[in-house]
């Protein structure tokens, strides 16, 4: 029997987990590693190392050793992120022949989805090697504010790996559901009947999530989510690094820029460097291999960083994630006390600056209850578990014994189609929805102490199948006259969703339409990530205004669009699709990808 | 199991239905109802219940479930609920009507001053028929006003109603 795996496709590391007999469990390597360096290392001879074994190289050979790809994925080479990341990482990033980003190596150039395609690979590899069967199946996670084409290019990495992707799944909401299934079970593994509204703060290595959710029994509701794809401890390392470049420069009188090992050396001591100040209140670190001077000698050089100073460089960053939490909070009506608990994720809420920061914003203390580390992935093996159920066997799924009635069809012929809700997002004083009313009546409640991080090595999984009902993490657009935006779909809409316009069009015998689509919260068009157009043509040639045409946009249940097209004289289906910008998602081009990457394994 | 005919059935009747008939709640019902409604209406028929039903039913479910989705959002907002409820009772009581609820001046919707001076041009435009204009007004009246939803949601109705210039 295939088993499939929950996978946590981290900027810095990745974690498996699975689900068997009931308990989920993130999977280890022989030596007993959990969390796998999200690192590619390509060896002179067509070998790949991935994991700790490429972490390795990353001095030995920086221009071939690839990292924090998940900070670039998805994105147009055009774009900001990429040029300001091009100046900074060791290797050499070039412009693919689809808007997106390649890496070059050795001769080749792998565009980004093959390179998470190895790291995905390695740890199927893993789980299989672990669990002792085959995995065919995964449910991958993203950051909540991953967009169409993140996500789009995550699943192809998925698809280049040999899995099934089940479904692209929000890291928080992910996280959440581990914390539900682990704690809100009786004995019997049946679902208590609680109610709670949880924060659920992951802090990362590249990416900064806020999501809110309503626990309800088994019932999983995203609130609200906001995020920073491009905020986490990497950049916090930057900062160390710059100020140990500042130094250099100042003691020695040499810059470091423009030697990749140099800096790459430097990267990996800050990093070790912030983490050691989670523990303790100083640290130092010797520099001296860095650099050399004129006579080849090395130069003496010892950082010393107290965690006060480090607190003084990271406070802005971490300041930043409170402005991005309550723009969540904003969005689902709510104030920072209405959440009953917070849930800190991901490693860089080590950081004592975080739970400290945290409380002061929440007014509580983070509940330090989940595996910073294993929680997102413990969820997405949860929702495999969830998702990969078969026909026969037992399932627990309440399944509806009726539909709502459907009453004799009514004679009106006038057609209660409701206007377009409206969806604009209020500000300010709404006050905070109601909370659902108890399905059941009172279960007992598990007690859990309140320990600190005991890292739960296993999540039970209940006999009742949970639902997460998730949101958009961002509004989508078409372009308007003068370069606006008309939102179709508003952020924080739940999936799956649809919106339907009817366009028609402004001049005689017309007979195409491009709509140009975007995602993000702008106004203006060019602000927002351009995701590509639909483009209907061959159309009747009739007077203007007197075709229409009706454009369906969904969102899927990954949070995925799609576009529907349907011309309303000829009555029949235009089939118009989104042309995709930045990714290549053309069935050959994949082909080509899957056929080299089966060269590498 | 409810079969693919019975979906079929129900995504029919749905175009007649009120956003509380789908939820299956009563027009007075509060916040918590209806949100209550909603977690049953999604356990009933959220595609992630019928993984393991062929593509079909779940490719329905989801149809039946995007429709519960459009419901929650308009109810579960005071704002949005209230034009709603109030499109509601003129759509019943005169079908022709029913498209819109009855547009006011949208110089009284809104309530700065260089909003008002817009979106007053604005309703002179679309007297004129200049709707293309009309929009452009609006939009800047929507830009000095971000959070005001009804002037935001006319801008919409506006969109609708203006013939899309196909770009480049
Ligand atoms: N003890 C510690 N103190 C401070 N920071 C830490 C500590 N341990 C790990 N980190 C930081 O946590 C980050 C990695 O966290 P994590 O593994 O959760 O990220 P990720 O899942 O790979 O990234 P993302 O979720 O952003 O894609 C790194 O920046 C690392 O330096
Ligand atoms: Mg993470």
């Amino acid at each position: 029997m295939a088993a499939a795996i929950g996978i946590d496709l981290g900027t810095t590391n990745t974690v498996a987990a699975a689900v068997v007999n009931g308990e989920a469990f993130t999977v280890a390597t022989e030596d007993d590693r959990r969390l796998i360096p999200s690192v590619v290392a390509f060896e002179p001879a067509r070998g790949v190392l991935v994991g700790h074994d490429a972490v390795a190289r990353r001095f030995l050979d920086p221009k071939h050793t690839i990292f924090s790809v998940k900070r670039l994925i998805g994105r147009a080479w055009e774009s900001d992120d990429v040029q300001r990341a091009r100046t900074r990482l060791p290797f050499a990033l070039s412009e693919g022949p689809n808007h997106d980003v390649v890496v070059q190596v050795r001769n080749e150039s792998f565009t980004l989805p093959e390179i998470s395609a190895f790291v995905l690979r390695a740890v199927r590899q893993m789980a299989e090697h672990s669990l002792g069967t085959k995995v065919e199946q995964a449910v991958i996670t993203v950051p909540a504010n991953f967009n169409d084409l993140q996500r789009a290019a995550t699943k192809i990495a998925g698809k280049l790996a040999g899995l099934e992707v089940l479904r692209i799944l929000n890291e928080p909401t992910a996280a959440a559901l581990a914390y539900g299934q682990g704690h809100f079970l009786d004995a019997s593994g049946s679902t208590l009947n609680r109610n709670e509204r949880v924060a659920i703060y992951d802090l990362g290595g590249g990416t900064f999530d806020i999501t809110i959710l309503d626990l309800a029994g088994n019932v999983f509701e995203v609130l609200s989510t906001a995020g920073d794809t491009a905020l986490g401890g990497d950049d916090i390392d930057q900062l160390i690094v710059d100020r140990m470049t500042t130094e250099l420069l100042q003691k020695h009188r040499v810059s470091v820029a423009g030697f990749p090992s140099a800096v790459g050396a430097l990267r990996v001591a800050a990093e070790r460097l912030k983490c050691e100040l989670s523990s303790h209140d100083e640290a130092t670190t010797d520099l001296s291999h860095v650099a050399w001077g004129e006579d080849g000698r090395t130069l003496p050089f010892v950082f010393r960083l107290t965690r006060e100073e480090l607190e003084n460089l990271a406070r802005a960053l971490i300041d930043r994630t409170f402005e991005v939490s309550t723009i969540a909070l904003e969005r689902a009506h709510l104030r920072a006390i209405d959440v009953d608990h917070v849930l800190l994720v991901g490693g860089s809420t080590r950081m004592p600056l975080v739970p400290r920061t945290v409380e002061t914003f929440f007014k509580r203390p983070p509940l330090l209850k989940v595996h910073p580390d294993e929680v997102v992935a413990l969820g997405a093996a949860i929702q495999a578990h969830v998702l990969s159920r078969r026909k026969g066997k037992p399932s627990h799924v309440p399944v509806p014994k009726e539909l709502p009635p459907v009453e004799e069809p009514s004679i009106r012929t006038d057609s209660l189609v409701p206007p377009p809700p409206s969806d604009v997002t209020q500000r300010g004083s709404t006050p905070p929805p109601p909370r659902i009313a108890a399905p059941r009546p009172g279960s007992s409640i598990v007690p859990v102490e309140d320990t600190n991080r005991v890292p739960p090595v296993t999540t039970r999984v209940g006999t009742e199948v949970p639902l997460l009902i998730d949101v958009t993490p961002l509004s989508l657009c078409v372009e308007t006259a003068g370069g606006y935006c008309d939102r179709l779909i508003e952020t924080n809409t739940q999936v799956p969703c649809d919106r339907t316009r009817v366009f028609s069009t402004a001049s005689d015998h017309q007979t195409r339409v491009i709509i140009r689509v975007s995602q993000g919260e702008s106004m203006q068009f060019a602000q927002n990530t351009y995701l590509g157009e639909v483009e209907l043509s061959d159309l009747p040639a009739l007077p203007r205004g007197e075709l229409r045409v009706s454009v369906t946009f969904e969102l899927d249940v990954n949070g995925m669009l799609n576009v529907r097209a349907e011309d309303h004289v000829a009555g029949a289906y235009g089939v118009a699709r989104l042309k995709p910008f930045a990714i290549q998602a053309d069935p050959s081009e994949l082909e080509r990808m899957m056929q080299r990457h089966a060269l590498y394994t | 199991m409810p079969s693919p005919d019975a979906f079929r059935a129900w995504l029919e009747m749905v175009k007649t239905k009120s956003y509380y008939e789908i939820l299956r709640v009563s027009p007075d019902a509060d916040g918590g109802v209806i949100k209550g409604a909603f977690y049953t209406f999604s356990l009933m028929y959220h595609p992630d219940r019928y993984v393991e039903e062929d593509g079909e039913l779940r490719r329905l479910a989801t149809e039946v479930f995007k429709r519960g989705v459009e419901a929650y959002r308009t109810l579960s907002r005071s704002s949005s609920r209230a034009s709603y409820d109030a499109w509601l009772k003129e759509g019943r009581s005169s079908p022709k009507a029913a498209r819109r609820p009855e547009p006011r001046a949208l110089a009284s919707i809104a309530l700065s001053k260089k909003a008002k001076v817009c979106a007053e041009k604005a309703d002179w435009l679309i007297t004129l028929g200049m709707l293309e204009d009309a929009r452009l007004a609006l939009i800047n009246a929507c830009q000095e006003e971000p959070d005001n939803a009804e002037l935001a949601e006319r801008l919409t109705f506006l969109y609708e109603a203006l013939a899309l210039e196909p770009s480049q």
